[in-house]
């Protein structure tokens, strides 16, 4: 049961965005900035560093909302989101991902575990500055978003099926758009 | 509106922000009930949660990318007023006003 009264058919960090809209705006901006705008990180990749720094923070609603808009992105392979999961160093994304995924994990730690040898190893894969400072952004705003989905101890379907369909609308429109639909 | 927060208020909420820091799943209802029974309302509760998620996120973005920092606290102390006064929109990074 949520830590506080929330609507009842929103679930996860959705109905904590329809409880204080203030708050879900510049949230949802994040997102949509780190997340689904036009980068040189794929949006797959980027969602993958994301579902990665949720499942070490053991988020259920958000590795699950986010491995399945990552998986939207992969052309509904949600095989390889799974090995990412569960052994990113053998799974098949390119050693670039791997490098700036190990930084993710780093930051996830606390940020002061990111040394420069984990930079140089990024760089050497051809990570740009860029790159690596949206990396390490992404990683620390799932820091937040899991803390404050599981922090007011919000309600998740336990099915990962159920999340498909918000995936695919969100993989396509990004994230801008949500403050609107969880209102009213 | 209460503007100042009782003292066991305070308490109750810095308890829920260090469980925070330490992880989401760390809060339990023990923790939200004592704030609670301090007068702590439903929205406090949020913002204090958000809070420290939020500074669980810029902490690990300034260290994360070893950013510099003045090492005298007396640098911090205009820059601070600045931002007390009008707050963080209007206070560019350099800590101008607009």
């Amino acid at each position: 049961m949520p830590h506080i009264k929330l609507s009842e058919d929103q679930p996860g960090i959705r109905g904590l965005f329809a409880y204080r809209p203030e708050t879900a705006k510049p949230l949802c901006e994040l997102a949509e900035v780190l997340l689904h705008a036009p980068g040189t990180l794929s949006p797959a990749e980027r969602e993958l560093i994301a579902t990665y720094v949720s499942s070490l923070n053991d988020c259920f609603y958000c590795q699950t909302a986010h491995g399945a808009i990552a998986a939207c992105h992969l052309g509904g392979d949600d095989l390889l989101v799974e090995e990412v999961k569960r052994d990113f160093e053998h799974a098949a994304i390119s050693n670039k991902l791997k490098e700036l995924i190990r930084i993710a994990a780093q930051v996830q730690r606390g940020g002061k575990c990111v040394r420069p040898e984990d930079i140089g190893r990024a760089r050497e894969q051809g990570a740009t500055d860029l790159e690596i400072h949206d990396t390490i952004l992404i990683a620390a705003a799932f820091c937040m978003y899991n803390r404050y989905v599981d922090g007011l101890s919000t309600w998740s379907p336990a099915d990962p099926a159920a999340f498909r369909e918000r995936a695919a609308k969100v993989a396509r429109d990004g994230y801008s758009g949500i403050p609107s639909q969880v209102s009213g | 509106m209460r503007i100042v927060l009782t003292f066991q208020t305070n308490k109750a909420l810095l308890n829920i922000a260090d469980k925070v820091r330490q992880s989401g799943k760390a809060v339990q209802a023990d923790d939200i009930e004592r704030a609670r029974r301090t007068g702590a309302t439903d929205r406090e509760v949020h913002d204090t949660v958000l809070i420290a998620a939020v500074f669980s996120m810029y902490n690990r973005y300034v260290d994360g990318l070893a950013t510099w920092a003045p090492e005298d606290p007396a640098a911090y102390r205009e820059p601070g007023a600045e931002l007390a006064r009008h707050g963080y929109l209007e206070t560019d990074v350099t800590g101008a006003t607009h």
